[in-house]
């Protein structure tokens, strides 16, 4: 999980976080409890406590446009949180950064049609509910190829209309074309 | 220039009364401009959103002069009423505790159906719409919620209406089919509407599959194109490319899962395909005149020529 701004990052290792809470290798922070308590309360609460402390700014002239980026919340579920209690927390995200803060949320699911995961699929399809923008990435079905890595398919909210591309992935950057027109086969 | 267009219809619509299907009106429009009472789910997908269409109701509500109460449970207030005209939204009331500090925690669901309760206002046939239904059934019981909506029928006045957002992608067929027993009219949202004129518009047209339950005998089903205007006025497009009647014609088919379907091509025939096809003549009922050789089918097989098998 990661926080931005224009003036920095904020971190959350929270795969790090939620060993040293469970083997016990974490000191109390002066009675503050965990954003990972989760795993042992099912409550996310302090995760979105964490969440707000940490992109409320201080200051009238800092924070605009702050940006939640959760990589990715589908670990939530894996650590035991329920489906409904990830989607409240993404709820109560929402209300801070998208409409309190004029923020913007970018959160990484994983998804598969044949998934047997019904509550990681119920999270997923009410993502894509409430989002404005979603991106669905996959893989080429015609199978691995080196010059063309996948598609990305993107449609907005309100408008039935997808869009595809594909793209490359570079060294420091990712490079999108349209179906048929990478570099190698014009 | 959307409400301009839509005016005469309106005036159509009311003048019908109740009537479900004005001759110029389809049973959609009908729908929207007063002609539904009681429970109207609109059921929609991931990859087919149904939000437009109750922006759609709480416009044609308030050009009627009715009292609209939009709860919002998925949405906030800014994002309902985005594109929505300035008098449109003065006009609207919300319940949208959910969006407003203090947040209420934990999810207090059963206090948000009791403020709900007490909707009851005066006037014209006032309208709620349930942004979204399936924010509470993710909650709440299926009982409840049922008992809940039913309250909320019973306390309104005669003639009003509770329009419910149902994502249907995110409960059991079964629980859906069973809201929709309780339903008045549903509204099946489906993908884009293959139109006889190519048209170039901002919000390409749709289909929707309109069920409704008349309180005697049986229901109706008809698929119908439409779309919805940024400023939430309901628009209809020309004919569908097909148009089979009632109960035929193309089926809404959402694509699952949130990706789009990757068939290329129709399994079904549109209703010219079809009449084309079945006015072809058979290959063995064809004759050559060029040669004079008739070809003649096959004679039917004998199954036991042998005459071994009968035992």
């Amino acid at each position: 999980m990661m926080f931005s701004s224009l003036e920095g990052l904020v971190f959350l290792e929270g795969l790090k976080s939620c060993l040293d809470l469970l083997f016990g290798e974490q000191e109390e922070q002066l009675g503050q409890p965990s954003p990972l308590q989760f795993i042992s309360t099912s409550d996310l609460k302090a995760l979105f406590d964490f969440v707000q402390v940490s992109l409320t700014p201080a200051s009238s002239d800092s924070w605009k446009g702050p940006v939640l980026l959760v990589d990715d919340l589908s670990v939530l579920l894996s650590l035991g949180a329920t489906a409904v209690a990830v989607l409240d927390f993404i709820h109560y995200c929402r209300v801070v950064v998208c409409s309190q803060l004029k923020g913007n949320i970018v959160v990484l699911v994983h998804s598969n049609e044949d998934s047997e995961d019904e509550e990681n699929e119920l999270v997923v399809n009410s993502l894509c509910h409430h989002s404005d923008l979603i991106l669905w990435v996959e893989g080429l079905v015609t199978g691995f190829c080196k010059d063309v890595h996948g598609q990305v398919m993107h449609w907005r909210a309100w408008r039935d209309v997808v869009q595809t591309y594909q793209y490359k992935i570079q060294d420091k950057n990712v490079t999108f074309f349209a179906r048929g027109l990478s570099a190698a086969v014009l | 220039m959307g409400s301009d267009v839509i005016a005469p219809r309106m005036r159509a619509a009311s003048e019908g009364g109740a009537k479900m299907a004005a001759p110029r009106s389809g049973l959609l429009q009908a729908l929207v401009e007063g002609g539904a009472s009681g429970l109207v789910l609109v059921r929609d997908s991931a990859a087919c959103e149904g939000r437009s269409l109750l922006r759609a109701f709480a416009t044609a509500a308030v050009k009627r002069s009715e009292p609209v109460l939009v709860v919002l449970l998925d949405v906030p207030r800014e994002s309902f009423e985005a594109g929505l005209s300035p008098d449109v939204k003065q006009r609207l009331q919300y319940q949208d505790r959910l969006w407003t500090p203090p947040l209420p925690c934990p999810m207090d669901v059963g206090g948000l159906l009791g403020a709900l309760g007490g909707r009851g206002s005066p006037g014209p046939s006032p309208t709620l719409l349930l942004d979204s239904l399936s924010w509470l059934l993710l909650r709440m019981r299926p009982p409840h919620v049922g008992g809940a909506i039913a309250g909320l029928l019973r306390g309104g006045t005669e003639g009003g209406r509770v329009v419910a957002l149902l994502h249907e992608d995110l409960h059991p067929p079964s629980l859906v089919r069973a809201l929709g027993a309780m339903a008045t009219a549903q509204l099946v949202l489906g993908g884009p509407a293959p139109m006889a004129t190519p048209l170039s518009q901002a919000t390409p047209p749709r289909l929707v599959r309109v069920l409704t339950r008349p309180r005697r005998g049986g229901g109706t089903q008809k698929d119908e194109a439409f779309t919805v205007h940024p400023n939430g006025t309901l628009g209809v497009p020309p004919p569908l490319l097909a148009t089979e009647g009632e109960g035929g014609g193309p089926s809404p088919t959402p694509p699952s899962g949130g990706a789009p379907s990757p068939i290329t091509f129709r399994l079904r025939l549109s209703g010219a395909e079809r009449a084309a096809r079945a006015a072809v003549t058979p290959p063995y009922e064809h004759r050559s005149s060029m040669q004079g050789v008739p070809i003649d089918p096959d004679p039917p097989e004998d199954e036991d020529p042998d005459e071994d098998l009968d035992v």
